[in-house]
């Protein structure tokens, strides 16, 4: 049975703010399906944060729109739409994901207070991610005392918390190094088998290309190219 | 808690400038907080000293008497306003008192006197009369005797055991002059009064000034200023106002309400531009705790954390900063008020000498009143409201994906 | 080049040093108001002094004021008036006597000071004939008639041309007592003065105290500017050896200190004022130099030595001070210079202000000196705020600043 998470209806995207408008996007529809695996590839400038920025609703499209869940979130109010955000998506930044001053343990508990949920709760969630991530040492470590690529597994741990539709990773790798990344991967991959999380990630990094089970391809803003592939992976538990 | 624990972190990211702005407060609120206490000790022991020598705090009178100060508005002084002025809350002391004008003389010099008939014991209790005394002994009620300044003592060139003729006007204009010993000196630590003032029993006065049981004035003493208005209030309800008048210390010498206004006035013009540069400081701090936090705030709003709820955060982490200011500020103040209020200053020389001019006591007391410490926390609260309105404005203006992409 | 560097630096964050230049501006233009301010009360107070009630220089018999006596008088004071009247630097003159006395109506009874006066003379020297609010001057045809002050006719409930019982202990040592026709009533800046200083003829008084004619208990001398006054006083003192000369500022010594602690009273006020503004500093400082960690390595990696770099961090604080200081400083002039013209009004506190001799309009002024000199203290203040920034720039290590991207 197929559950459509994110349907992006003939968006476009022109940026005013310069001296020429910029066109980002170009009527792009996208369908993306419970528990799919989606790399965003393109050249630099094609368009994948702004398409990501759209579908997670940071930023609103210049016409069509955004289905999430099928509920249609381009409208929404600012308080609305971050009120949607916590509940429903998941973030992984490039970078700096994390609120500095707070723990691994408390980073990933945050979000789960702004949901109000119950301290039994949250305490069960953070250890079972934690353990997710490999870094259950590392509990009480604050985001400086990690190594980056120790802060982004714990950046994809917060994303889940909130239980969310699906979790959005802008360039999640960019600043690590291979081996970092790979295990990165390997989490997201466990993630994305064992709790059914839908997860979308631009990178242009081919190594975590191939670990796609589907790969969209963006030029000039339009979608160029959308296959299905059976993805490549060097983890152990494989 | 979170976000209190947030911002507690938050505001020892950058120890230096936390403690430095923590330090611009601390130094606003210990020299503010010095200079309100050692006015409000002059001026409290001024008007103590005025309140307990001469008018009291509140004081009855028969009406009329305070405009014209004229022996013939005189009242009796058992009557029921003394029963219930004395039963009224939050009076301590209820002291009637003759109080007119005389010349005294030696027969070689004449100066003009305050002559004061006093209730003995009640006087003493309050004025503590008795520890005034200088040269000679105190008197009792029932002397013909009378205790007089030590500079009209110096004027006059007279010790104790000399005599004096005390020349007034009486009832119903009956000539008042007689004959009393000096019984002994007193200094009041009020140049004004020490040159003027002659004490008589109250009996020995009524004789002189030919009056039966009649007094000027009862002088009420209270056990706090503050309370004053509130007895105002209670015993206009409940005397004959027709008959006789209520006034207060500040209704009876405005003068010297406004020039303690003005004085004041001026000390908290100072303090406030004290103040008004500081929260350009405190402001500079906030400044930079937002611009540096950018794309934090960007990913905290991203992942769900509303606006109201980041200048929520904001704001604790300044009222924080001032907050601990403020605490260590008036903790740092606290052991100074402590040691000069139980040992105040005693100035010399020139500048006693100006004071005393002034009729004021050289002495440099500080009072460890609330309003001290209370005034301080006002102001610290002001600057803390004026400096979080540009966050407030910062954050609901904040354009997220700007921050993102920064 | 490196002040050019310097200035530019303070712009890649305008809004920060705006609100460090703004709040230097306010810092001086309130200091230099308020000092502006007390000046302007403090001159005002000493013209009142002068012109009503001390004038510039007295003459008393040296016992006078320590012990009350009649007999206390100068005793050719009449004479001596008549030669400082002589002098050039002299203005007016007027001889006075002085007795204290008890004045009383069927209202009751106040104690006063009679001051016996020539009405001419006087006139010239405090002009109390412009202050008589009710009735006339002195008319010297006329005799037994005092001027009292408005307090004291509103306490004795006096009308004009009623009488007035003065009873004082003349130079014999007896009570007496006589009857004065209220004649004016004056009135003065200080109401401590209208109610205890009575004005009548000293031809009326002399002879009721029984002093001589030509006899006075004090001698008031006003000049026609106010910077003669030493030179006069150390004149007379050599030529009147037995007698107590005084100029005002020997008789009033708060007016001295107040004059004398003036400087000190500024520098109270500026310092308090520039220690607050110097947290400000330091911290905005601190914090340019710690977010340039990064650009300082380059540029001491490219060669820029130290002392260079010291130097654009000294640079950069004083710049910031100095635009304050250009901004705040002018601006204080012109609000000085304006209230200086139109005057401020304080009379909602007046009758306190009054108690003690105050006018109720101050004309705020300060010397040009006094600007320079708080923009000297500020400039200082400023460079004592860069020395922990500019110190903290040059612990930075190049390699480590630059390897923190």
């Amino acid at each position: 049975m197929t559950n459509t998470v994110i349907d992006a209806h003939n968006v476009s995207k022109t940026y005013t703010e310069g001296p020429v408008p910029v066109v980002a996007i170009q009527q792009i529809h996208l369908h993306i399906d419970k528990g799919e695996f989606v790399a965003l590839v393109g050249p630099s400038g094609s368009g994948k944060t702004t398409l990501l920025n759209m579908i997670g609703g940071l930023d609103a499209p210049t016409t069509g729109k955004v289905l999430v869940n099928g509920i249609d979130i381009t409208n929404m109010k600012q308080n609305q739409l971050i009120d949607f955000r916590l509940h429903n998506i998941g973030f992984v930044f490039q970078a700096f994901n994390l609120i500095p001053v707070l723990t691994a343990k408390e980073n990933i508990e945050f979000i789960m207070l702004l949901q109000r949920l119950p301290k039994e709760q949250r305490l069960a969630r953070t250890k079972k991610l934690l353990e997710d991530i490999g870094l259950s040492d590392k509990a009480t470590a604050k985001p400086g005392e990690l190594s980056g690529g120790q802060q982004q597994r714990v950046a994809v741990a917060r994303a889940l918390a909130s239980r969310p539709q699906f979790v959005l990773a802008d360039e999640p790798t960019a600043n690590l190094d291979s081996a970092s990344a790979a295990n990165l991967l390997d989490i997201m991959e466990k993630l994305n088998r064992d709790e059914q999380m839908t997860f979308v990630f631009s990178t242009h990094d081919n190594r975590v290309i191939q670990r796609a089970k589907r790969v969209i391809t963006l030029v000039d803003g339009k979608i160029a190219n959308d296959t299905l592939q059976t993805p490549i992976t060097h983890s152990e538990d494989s | 808690m979170m976000f209190f624990k947030i911002a507690w972190r938050n505001i020892w990211r950058n120890r230096r400038r936390t403690f430095i702005t923590i330090a611009s407060i601390f130094f606003a609120v210990i020299l503010a907080t010095l200079m309100r206490s050692l006015l409000e000790g002059v001026y409290n022991n001024m008007i103590h000293n005025i309140a307990a020598f001469s008018t009291g705090y509140i004081q009855v009178h028969k009406k009329g008497y305070w405009q014209e100060k004229n022996i013939e508005n005189v009242m009796n002084a058992d009557s029921n306003v003394l029963k219930l002025v004395s039963s009224t809350k939050n009076v301590t002391a209820v002291v009637p008192r003759i109080e007119t004008f005389a010349l005294a003389s030696t027969g070689r010099q004449t100066s003009g006197v305050i002559c004061m008939g006093v209730d003995v014991e009640k006087e003493n209790d309050i004025t503590k009369l008795r520890s005034k005394i200088v040269s000679g002994t105190f008197f009792t009620a029932k002397d013909e005797a009378v205790l007089i300044g030590e500079r009209l003592a110096q004027k006059l060139d007279l010790k104790a055991g000399d005599s004096i003729v005390i020349m007034s006007q009486g009832y119903h204009a009956a000539s008042a002059n007689n004959i009393y010993r000096v019984k002994g000196i007193v200094q009041l630590g009020s140049p004004d009064l020490d040159k003027a003032i002659v004490y008589l029993p109250l009996h020995t006065a009524q004789q002189l000034l030919s009056l039966d049981n009649q007094v000027t004035g009862l002088s009420i003493m209270l056990n706090s200023s503050r309370n004053m208005n509130e007895v105002l209030h209670s015993l206009q309800q409940q005397i004959d106002t027709s008959r006789y008048e209520v006034m207060t210390w500040k209704q009876m010498m405005p003068q010297l309400d406004q020039m303690i206004e003005a004085d004041g006035g001026s000390h908290k013009i100072i303090l406030a531009v004290l103040y008004l540069v500081i929260s350009f400081g405190v402001f500079s701090t906030v400044l930079m705790m937002l611009a540096e936090r950018k794309h934090e705030f960007g990913i905290m709003i991203a992942i769900g954390l509303k606006k109201h709820q980041l200048t929520q955060v904001i704001i604790i982490e300044t009222l924080l900063i001032l907050f601990m200011g403020i605490l260590f500020g008036t903790l740092a103040a606290w052991p100074v008020l402590e040691y000069v209020s139980a040992h105040p200053i005693r100035i010399g020389g020139e500048l006693k000498k100006i004071y005393e001019n002034y009729g004021l006591e050289a002495i440099f007391p500080m009072s460890k009143s609330f309003i001290v410490f209370w005034s301080q926390v006002k102001a610290v609260a002001i600057i803390g409201l004026a400096v979080t309105i540009y966050p407030i404005v910062h954050i609901s203006r904040f354009a997220l994906m700007k921050a993102l992409r920064s | 080049m490196l002040i050019r560097i310097a200035w530019q630096n303070l712009w890649r964050n305008p809004l920060r040093s705006i609100v460090i230049i703004l709040s230097m501006m306010t810092g001086l233009w309130a200091g230099a108001f308020i000092i502006g301010f007390f000046k302007g009360m403090i001159n005002q107070q000493i013209e009142t002094a002068i012109s009503r009630q001390l004038s510039h220089i007295q003459i008393h018999h040296p016992k006078f004021g320590e012990e009350e006596n009649i007999l206390n008088t100068i005793k050719n004071g009449g004479n001596i008036a008549l030669q400082l009247q002589q002098r050039k630097v002299v203005k007016a003159v007027s001889p006075r006597l002085l007795i204290a006395a008890m004045a009383a109506t069927a209202h009751g009874s106040a104690g006063v000071t009679a001051t016996g006066v020539s009405p001419g003379l006087e006139a010239n020297v405090t002009s109390l004939g412009k202050y008589i609010a009710e009735g006339k001057y002195f008319d010297t045809t006329q005799t037994m008639s005092v001027i009292i002050g408005r307090r004291l006719q509103e306490k004795l409930q006096l009308r004009l041309n009623q009488k007035l019982i003065l009873t004082f202990q003349n130079a014999g040592g007896e009570i007496t007592a006589a009857a004065f026709r209220v004649a004016g009533v004056y009135t003065s800046n200080s109401s401590a003065i209208e109610e205890s200083k009575l004005y009548v003829m000293a031809k009326d008084l002399a002879p009721l105290a029984g002093i001589q004619p030509g006899e006075s208990h004090e001698i008031a001398i006003l000049l026609h500017t106010n910077n003669e006054d030493e030179a006069l006083a150390a004149l007379l003192r050599n030529q009147y050896k037995d007698l107590r000369i005084e100029t005002w500022k020997d008789l009033s010594p708060e007016m001295r200190l107040m004059i004398d602690s003036f400087n000190q009273y500024m520098y109270i006020i500026i310092g308090i004022i520039l220690i607050a503004l110097i947290f400000g500093i330091v911290n905005t400082m601190l914090m340019a130099v710690l977010e340039r960690q990064r650009e300082l390595g380059v540029l001491m990696a490219v060669g820029m030595n130290r002392s260079k770099i010291f130097f654009m961090v000294m640079c950069e604080t004083i710049m910031l001070a100095l635009a304050g200081c250009i901004v705040g400083l002018p601006l204080a002039w012109a609000c000085i210079t304006y209230f200086g013209k139109t005057g401020i009004d304080l009379s909602n506190w007046s009758q306190g202000l009054a108690m003690y001799g105050y006018d109720t309009m101050v004309y705020p002024s300060l010397d040009t000196i006094y600007y320079f000199e708080i923009g000297a203290m500020a400039l200082a203040a400023s460079v004592f705020a860069a020395i922990y920034p500019a110190r903290k720039s040059l612990q930075l290590k190049p390699a480590e600043a630059i390897r923190k991207i």
